[in-house]
This record gives structure tokens, sequence and C-alpha cells, in this order.
């Protein structure tokens, strides 16, 4: 039985709980490392999103109609928690969040002392620190989870504008030039 | 013109890779969910989380096709390797594949579903090695012996050209019956696909390993080698961190005094850092082992003197004989079935090779055996399809020894060649089956098989991990303890059969026929100690002051020498008992329990004691360990027990106890015996709609000889009758056709039909073949009390008293309540002084002389000591009848419940109900209950419907209907008892 399947007779059977237990078991490690991702220097903050993902997956699991897979589901779900928090999230920690020039700041610091493999470290500090949210979650579901256009044009879409697959893929293709020069002058590539 | 990534396009992917790349993390604890029971995953069906580590989960599963438990792996969602579609499983798949060891997890399948790649292992019961090891450093033969399986199991692998790469505790196993595995081959890597060996834990793996370099076979035993350190020490040679890429210069060093110096010197080889310093192959770790082991085996004090000069070391060599000489713990005892033998060699005999081997493993105080019954149970409990006729093969007792839970099953097998009896002992694994040992020994005549059968069990207890020194405290000495005669041991076994089976020797034959078979055993071997003490112990029935028991426990008692302390010790309690000392007895079976607490013979025996002793609380948890932890289907202890319940007025428990009998699949003799509990818990009607549910289903006419005993307990004559005139019109002539109409006729003397019982009991067969004089006047007696023919019964009496005096002991009682004590007293000189039969007949003569309270107070005693007094009339009737004579009615209505409580037995029993319930309805009267008082009338007249007109019982019963006049219109009948 499929995920999907598996999900979708458990909805049926008005088995709550069992549904979110099987999304969780099945993408919950995944998403953790998605917002562990995007908000790289802000643990508590990915740990926020995860929670608030957490919550909106009970409260909302039960209006899954199968319109999309779960998967794409899921990770929209992620997305909104984590642009959620982006938006909020001095409301949610009590505080703001540390912004990505004052990890830069201090990954500068560090990196004027350190030998070429911290080099190299700070030097992708400097390119994860220059994709934003979308820029991230498109990178990671493109290479790392393999997700087809379509389903990350849904996720992306998700909270806001609906974005194409042609428009998702020309900016994917944007964006991989744009590490790529930013990769050059760093000295990571020739 | 080129593009910026084609100038250096791999660089630019890779990069782009490493910022896409999502941490791989686990979930919060409380998140972390597993498969819910009853998920399927292929066709296997989850059934419980067994284990968790980095990348995978571990579940059992239940394979319904095969009917067997196996362990499925599945990858953690989410994991790296899962995120890699399961390749990681392949690859384990691929290296386990090309490995058949009994030292490596076997694996069943490897499968893809929706969900994901799956592996299907066996599934092992025991622990790993890394939760053995939190308990503290293992005991040096025994670690010697994890080493060898672990070095054993790699020498296999290398062989298949298979690395481990991750040998640590968490992925070594401890079995149940012990086996050692070696398992997760996670990280396996196949010599002959290139790449450098990536993963590892860091505590473990040998430099090479951390430069992420292949390594070959040398770097498994560098884990091996740490393995043994921490075995030895609780600790890591190199720290949690392990060796690092910046190695340290020394490798492991054990301190001397913790192992012998060739144990260290191993562990120091192998490892080495240098790995051309280690030992090349797996091969010459092994032969090393084995040599270590051996040297292990050499008796203790030897091993010390050793000890003592190769580490000049005396006091820590006798602390390591110490920690050699401690039990293992409880949780390290393997349990052990035995299928039936596989005799090819013609000769019955042999059939019950079985038995002895139960018998010598039985001495084991490591190894638990599982009992035939137990596993049948353990059958029946799991819904498998049991053997026909009863055998338990090999395939049969695989089933049953998983279903059962045992860690090991024994499969005895006996051959014959031209230079005598080869036999073997096969012990395999319940799950799967694989074989995890054999033994073999010859014998070149049958009078050698119970030697050659010591020596097959002595290697297979070794080969269960059994240490020398218990091997030496508790032998299998079969040939001594039992007999040298295989025929012999053969007509013993079969007299144990019948003694676990009672009910299915024929009528109440059944000690009888059980003595019969230890007759033959001794007509075999008359020196046979244990079948003169089982006869010494059945004999004993007729009473203990018979000569033949006392004959077979003196012939018993002469070969004591020979027989293990525990039987000696059982052979000196029932000694004991006979003569009186049953405190003596008790404690010798105490004594033995002490030592080995789930002996199934001596719980029953000191059970059995108690309760005859009518210590029924006492004697209660000595049945209840044994039906509900041991043999849950052994007939004798689970009536002992539903009887201790029902005494010791334990309703709640019998009431649940009784529901778990008529379960489906519970055994007939189980089903039968919750009829009777309904009975005693007062519920007849219950047990009428059981019985008769019973009777309907099954063609024994033991069920419909449950039924008419339930039904007469139910007062429900006419339709008891009806059976039994059926039961009589069945049965051909012989003992049973005389049981059934002795049974007719009580159910007629309850109807008040007396004229026809004396036809009856005219037409019954004379002996030879029928009833004797002496027990012809017990019947006459026992009718002529219930027609109130007071010349009869006293007639009937003083014969009985003369032909048979010790039995004639209800026949005087009976003659004493009827007016006649004086006469009975005098006839009852053979009657034992103190029995229950003479203090009935005292406390009945001290009644008729006015001394009621003196008599109530005797007769509430003997209640109290012997309810259901088979060989005396029922101390309830008896107080029923004081009570009723002048004395407080509600007591005679409880004793009046009391007695129907009691499952019906004797002849006087059937007019004594119907008596009974007039004595309740009168007693009703008297307190004004009148609708009570009508109903029993009623129902007594309606069971007298038929009655001799002449019957006072029918004119009593007429004279309190009279005077209580008709049943108000409109008004119902409350029911009467």
């Amino acid at each position: 039985m499929t995920v999907d399947a598996l999900v979708t007779s458990q909805l049926a059977a008005r088995d709550l709980r069992g549904a979110a237990e099987t999304v969780m078991r099945e993408f919950g490690p995944s998403i953790r490392g998605l917002l562990l991702t995007l908000f790289r220097a802000e643990p508590d903050a990915a740990d926020e999103a995860f929670s608030l993902f957490a919550e909106n997956l009970w409260r909302h699991l039960g209006t899954f109609r199968g319109e999309s897979s779960v998967r794409t589901w899921v990770y929209c779900l992620a997305r909104n928690a984590a642009v959620s928090l982006t938006r909020e999230g001095w409301r949610k920690l009590g505080r703001p969040l540390q912004t990505r020039d004052v990890a830069r700041l201090v990954e500068e610091v560090r990196t004027r002392s350190a030998v070429r493999l911290e080099r190299r470290s700070s030097a992708l500090t400097v390119l994860r620190d220059a994709l934003d949210l979308d820029e991230q979650t498109l990178l990671s579901l493109r290479l790392d989870e393999r997700l087809p256009w379509e389903e990350i044009a849904q996720v992306m879409s998700s909270g806001g504008d609906p974005v194409d697959v042609v428009a998702v893929r020309q900016r994917f293709t944007r964006l991989k030039a744009r590490l790529g020069e930013l990769a050059r002058r760093q000295g990571l590539i020739r | 013109m080129r593009t910026e990534e084609s100038r250096d396009p791999g660089s630019l992917s890779r990069l782009l890779l490493e910022l896409a790349e999502i941490p791989r993390v686990d979930l919060p604890p409380e998140l972390e969910v597993g498969l819910r029971p009853g998920t399927p995953v292929g066709r296997f069906i989850i059934e419980r989380e067994i284990g968790r580590g980095g990348f995978g989960v571990v579940y059992a599963a239940l394979d319904p096709e095969l009917g067997r438990s196996v362990a499925l792996k599945l990858l953690k969602p989410g994991s790296g390797p899962a995120r890699k579609g399961g390749e990681w499983l392949r690859r384990e798949a691929e290296a386990v594949a090309r490995l058949g060891h009994a030292n490596i997890v076997t694996l069943h399948d490897f499968g893809r579903g929706p969900g994901g790649a799956y592996l299907v292992f066996e599934l092992l019961r025991g622990e790993t090695l890394s939760a053995r090891l939190r308990r503290g450093p293992l005991p040096v033969e025994e670690l010697v012996k994890v080493a060898l399986a672990v070095a054993r199991a790699l020498a296999h692998a290398h062989d298949e050209k298979v690395l481990h790469r991750d040998l640590k505790p968490a992925n070594i196993f401890l079995c149940d019956h012990g086996a050692v595995k070696v398992l997760d081959f996670g990280i396996a890597h196949l010599f002959e696909n290139d790449g450098p060996s990536t993963g590892g834990t860091p505590a473990y793996m040998a430099p090479e390993q951390w430069w992420e370099e292949t390594g070959d076979a040398r770097s498994d035993l560098f884990a091996l080698g740490v393995l043994l350190h921490e075995m030895l020490t609780g600790t890591l040679p190199f720290g949690k961190a392990g060796v690092g890429k910046e190695a340290p210069r020394l490798a492991s060093t054990v301190p001397r005094d913790r192992a012998p110096a060739r144990l260290r010197a191993l562990t120091a080889a192998l490892t080495q850092l240098d790995p051309a310093a280690r030992p090349p192959s797996a091969h010459p770790v092994v032969a090393e082992l084995e040599e270590i082991e051996a040297s292990l085996r050499t008796p203790r004090h030897r091993w010390l003197l050793v000890g003592a000069a190769a580490l000049g070391l005396l006091l820590g060599a006798a602390g390591l004989g110490y920690a050699l000489l401690r039990e293992p713990p409880p949780t390290d005892r393997p349990s052990a079935a035995v299928a039936d033998a596989e005799n090819t060699t013609g000769d019955p005999d042999l059939d019950r090779l079985a038995e002895l081997v139960t018998v010598a493993v039985g001495e084991s105080r490591r190894i638990q055996v599982i009992s035939r019954e137990r596993l049948l149970a353990a059958g029946r409990a799991g819904s498998a399809v049991l053997p026909p006729g009863g055998r338990i093969d090999a395939r049969a007792g695989r089933l049953l020894a998983a279903l059962a839970g045992a860690s090991v099953l024994l499969v005895p097998t006996a051959d014959r060649d031209a230079r005598g009896y080869l036999l073997r002992l096969r012990g395999e694994s319940p799950e799967g089956g694989a074989a995890l040992f054999t033994a073999t020994a010859r014998a070149e005549g049958k009078d050698e098989i119970p030697a050659a059968l010591d020596r097959l069990v002595a290697t297979a207890r070794g080969e269960l991990r059994e240490r020398s020194e218990d091997l030496a405290r508790s032998p299998s000495r079969l040939a001594a303890m039992t007999t040298s005669s295989l025929p012999a041991f053969r007509a013993y076994v079969e007299g144990i059969d019948c003694m676990a089976h009672p009910s299915e020797a024929a009528g109440h034959s059944g000690p009888a026929r059980c003595a019969a078979a230890f007759e033959r055993a001794l007509e075999q071997d008359p020196s046979f100690a244990l079948a003169h003490y089982q006869l010494a112990y059945l004999r004993s029935e007729e009473g203990p002051d018979r000569p033949e028991p006392r004959a077979h426990i003196d012939a018993a008692l002469r070969s004591l020498q020979r027989l293990s302390r525990r039987d000696a010790a059982i052979i000196l309690a029932w000694k004991a008992h006979l003569d009186g000392r049953d405190e003596a007895a008790l404690a010798g079976y105490g004594g033995i329990l002490a030592e080995h607490p789930d002996d199934r013979q001596v719980l029953f025996l000191a059970g059995d004691l108690l309760y005859h002793r009518g210590d029924w609380a006492g004697a209660a948890p000595y049945f209840s360990k044994l039906h509900r932890e041991l043999d849950p289907d052994a007939e004798w202890p689970l009536e002992h027990l539903a009887r201790c319940l029902a005494l010791t007025g334990r309703s709640a428990e019998l009431r649940e106890l009784s529901a778990g009998m008529v379960r489906p699949g519970s055994p007939a003799t189980s089903r039968r015996l919750a009829i009777k509990a309904r009975v005693w818990l007062g519920d007849a009607p219950a047990a009428v709609v059981q019985a008769r549910r019973d009777a309907a289903t099954s063609a024994s006419p033991s069920a419909r000889h449950d039924l008419l005993a339930a039904l007469v307990a139910a007062g429900q004559f006419d339709e008891a009758e009806q059976v039994a005139r059926a039961l009589l019109a069945a049965g051909g002539p012989g003992p049973g056709q005389v049981a059934d109409q002795l049974r007719l006729l009580a159910i007629l003397g309850a109807q008040g039909r007396f004229a026809e019982g004396w036809r009856l009991l005219q037409g019954l067969p004379r002996a030879p073949e029928g009833l004797g004089p002496g027990e012809l006047a017990l019947l006459r007696a026992q009718l002529a009390a219930g027609a109130g023919d007071l010349a009869r019964l006293r007639d009937a009496a003083v014969a009985a008293a003369r032909l048979v005096p010790e039995a004639a002991g209800k026949p005087l009682v009976l003659l004493a309540l009827a007016g006649e004590p004086g006469l009975a007293l005098r006839q009852a000189t053979a009657l034992e002084r103190g029995s229950t039969t003479v203090r009935e007949l005292e406390a009945v003569a001290a009644w008729r002389r006015g001394q009621r309270a003196d008599a109530l107070a005797s007769v509430a005693q003997l209640e109290q000591r012997s309810p259901w007094a088979d060989d005396a009339i029922i101390p309830a009737f008896l107080l029923a009848e004081f009570q009723a004579d002048g004395g407080e009615p509600a007591e005679v209505i409880a004793a009046v419940e009391r007695f129907q409580r009691v499952w019906p037995g004797d002849l006087w029993r059937g007019w004594a109900w119907t008596r009974a319930l007039l004595l309740s309805a009168r007693a009703s009267e008297r307190l004004g209950r009148l609708d009570e008082a009508r109903a029993g009338v009623d129902r007594a007249l309606a069971v007298l419907r038929r009655a001799d007109p002449d019957l006072p019982l029918l004119a009593e019963a007429r004279a309190l209907g009279v005077r209580l006049g008709p049943r108000p219109r409109g008004a119902a009948a409350r029911p009467a008892r």
C-alpha cells in the first residue's frame, strides 16, 4: 500500500491519529531536516517551525482531499510554517530572528583566522546566506529530495500566487548561474 | 564559447548538491512513531517494533502464508539510505544472501513495497551483546564462546568475499538457546566491488577505515579484537571515539588478572594498528579460540593451576573460578522443546527416545525443558493444526516450539547399521528451522543406548552454553539413574503418559491401568527404582497402610544411591508420607523445589499432599503454578486447582478459571471440568446448558455422562432418565453398562420409584463379571434408606458390614440416620477410628440421643475438613437433617444449597436430592417465606410424580403441599433449588 493510499484509507476510517502518525513517520525527518536547512543559523527557529508544522498537520490533515500527493501537501505545510515563522518569528520566539547579516559577520570574523578547510566552509556559508527561503527550498527539494518540477511548483505556490512549472525551472536556472558566479568569486570553483 | 558551468561542471554540481543537502535528522523522541501492529508490509503483518538503529527499524512481523514470525528490517523514513531508494538494504541483502552459517542471521527474503525496500530475517529471541555487556564483563568461558562464534562467522563471510565493516556488540546477538549470531551487514562490502569503505562505528573502526581505505578481512578482525577487549574488561581499548586518524601507538592491553595469557595475547594481536601485524585471516583466529576454549574445558582445578602458572596470580584466578561457578542470570536460561524421535531402526523400544532425552536434559539446572503437554497446549492456543495421532515430528515440533516460546527444538533420531545404533540429537531453531548443532553417539548394542544418550545430551547441553561446572554438578546419567533396559523405560513412559491423562483410561480404572504399565516395566527390569516408586505412589490410593506400597517404596529405597538427588528426594518424601511424617515429606519436596522451581512432578506431589491433608489454600499455589505457567492442559493440576478454589470458596477465581476451560480449542477434559465447576459454583442450570452443547457435538459417552450428572445436579430427572436409558440402549454389556444402570438407579431413587429400582437391582449381572455380594449389599442399603424401608436397610447394612467391613461406613451412617444408631455403631468395628464415617456415625448417634449441639459441631467440623467426602455421607446433608429437627431454618436452607453444589456421585445422592429439597421447603415455611416453600414443594412433587404411592417422602411432600395451600392466582412461582 502506498503512503498516499494508506493515509487516504486512514482518513476515510476517521483514524486521524493513525494518518498523522503515518505522515510524521514518512515525512517528518525530511521536513525537520529541510527546516533546519532553512533556519541554519537559528536552530530554535527551526524547532519552532517544526512545531508549527506538526500543529498544522494535526489541524488540517482531516481536510486533505487528495488533490495533490501527500508529499506535496506536506511540503506545502512545511513551507507555510517556515514563511509564517519568518514573518512572525519575533512574536513566537519572544525576540527578533537573528539576521543573516549578523550570521555573516560572525562567519567573517572566524574566516580570517581559519585554515583552508574552514575557509571553504565559510565560503559555503556565504553562498548559503545568499539564498532566500524560497531559493533554499527550491534547491533542496530539487537536488536533494529530487521532487519533480510539478510538485515543486505546487509547493512554491502554496500560501501565495500560483507559480507554474516553467517559471520554477527558469528560476532554478537563474539560481544556478548566480550561485556559480558567487562560488567563483569565493574561490570555491574555477 | 564555454559556459561557466562547462568549465568545471562537476565541481559546480557538487557544490550545488552540498548547498541543497538537507541534514539527516531524527524526529524528536516524542514524535518517533513506528508502524502500528497490524500494518501490512508486503505479505507480512507488523506485530511490534523490536529495535531501532541509525538508519533502520526492525519489527517482529507475522508471515501469514507460512505461519511463522519473522524480523522485518525497514529503513527509517527520511534517513539517508532511505532517500537513496533502498540501495542500502539491497546491498545488505546481497551480502547476507551469499552467506549461510549458523553464526550469521538467516536472511529469508528481500522485498520492495510502496513504502520502500525491506529485508526479512529469521526472528531471534534473546539479547544483543551490548545489552548483555551493560550488566558487566562476560565470564571468560562465555566470552570465548561468543568470540569463537563471531570469528567463525567472519571466517565464513570472508571466504564468501563479504566484509562486515561494522562489527560491534549491538550487531551480535546472543540467542536464548545459546547460539550466537552476527547481524547487520548494512554496510557490508563485497570485495569485488571497488570503492572506499564508509560508515562504521568509531570505537570499533580500524585505522585504515578512518582513512576511508577499502580495507580487508583484517579490518573486521580489528573490530573483533576491540570486542574481545570490551567483553573482558567492560571498557573500550581506544575509547568511544576509537583510534581516529591520528592513531595511538599501542594496541589493546588487557589487565593481566582479567584473562588467561593466550586470550590477552590474541586480543593484542587483533588490535594491532598496522593491518600487517594482525592475523592474516579469521581462520587462525578461530583455531586459536578453539584451543583456548578447549583449555578452559579441562576440569576446573586443572585450569586454575594452568591459570596460576601462566599469570602468577593465584588470587585473580581464584576470583575467576568464583565467577565461573556463579549461575548465569535467569534471563539467560534457554528453554528446549523435544520432538518425537525419528526412529528408523524398526524397534518400537526406541520410539520413546524423546522422553529419555527429556529426562536427561531435565537434569540440567540451566535449561528449561518444555513439556509435551505445554507444547500441545501452545499449539492449540495458537490455532495450529496439530499433527494427526499426536505425533510431534520435527516440522510440527518447530511450529509448536515457536508458539511455546522455546529457544531450541531438540530432534532425536535413531538409525541402525552394521556397527550398531547411531543416535543423533539435532538442535534446531524453532524460528526458521536453521540447524544449530548436531550431536552424535554410537551404541553397539541396545543395552548401551542409555549410556550413549547420556553422551549425546551432555554434548547438546554444552552446545546450549551450559558450563562444564554445571554439567558436572547435574550430569545426565540415564543409564545409571533409570534403567539400562529400553523396553522397561518404554513401559515406564507409557505409565507416565497414562498418569498425565487419567481420563483417557477406561472407566474408573485409570490408576489401575497406569499401574499395569509400571508393572510391565518391572517385569523387564525388577530393580527399576522409579517404576517401584510410581507403584508405591499409585497403590497408596488404596490406603497408606496396605503392604504393597510399602514393599515398592522399600524396593525403590534399595537403589537410592544410584538415583539423582532429585529422584532420591522424591522417593524419601513419599516414604516419609507413608510413615505418617507428612511434614518431612513436604520439607523434602520444598528442598527439590528450591533447586528446581519448575519441577512439575514435585509441584504436583507437594500440592497433592497438601490437598489430601485438607489444606486446599496451601495446595492451590502449586496447582496454580502448574496450570498457569507450566502445563496448562495437564488434567490433574487443573482439576485440583479448580477443586481447591471451590473448596476454599474462591468463586470469582473459579469462575474465571472455568471460563478459560471452554474457550475454542480447549481439550475435552477441560470442558468436562468446566461443567463440574459450574455445579460447584451453584449454577447447575449453566452446567446443563454446556453439557447439552458438548453432548450434541461429541460422540464420546463421557460427554453424555457429564450431561447426565449435570441434569441430576440441576434436579432435571426426567431428561436425566432419558439420557441414561439412551446410554444403556447404546452400550453393550460390561462394566460400563453396569455403571450406567447404577446411574439410572440413582435417578429412579430421586423420583421415588423404588419398586422399579429394586427390579433393576435384581437384574444387574452378578460376579464374576458383575457385582459381588458385598457391593450388592452396599447398593441395597443405599436404596432402602431412600425408600424408608428400615427392615431392608437393617439387613443390607449388616450384610455389607459383614461382607465388605471396611467399606460399610455409608450404609451404617444411613442406618443410624434412619433410627438405629446403636446397631450401626456395633457393626462399625472394622471402620478406621477417627475416619469421617465413624465420626459421622458418632454424630448421628449423639443427635439421636438429643445432643444436637454436639452433633452439629462435630459435623460442621467434618464439613470444614472434608465437604465432598467421597467415602462418607456428604456432611452438608447431615447438617440439613440435624437443623431441620428443631434447629435454625435458615441453616437448613444454606446446608441444602451447599449439598446441592457437590458433584453428584453415589446412589444415595439421588433420593437425597429430593429429600433435601423438601427439607429446604419446610424451612422456608418456618421462615414464613411461603412462596419459596410452595415452589419447593411443587418442584418436589413434580419430581415425585411417578413415585411409589406408599413412599413416606411423597406423603410428607403432599402434607406440606396441603398445609401451604394452592399458590395464589397470578402469583409467579419463585424458583426453588
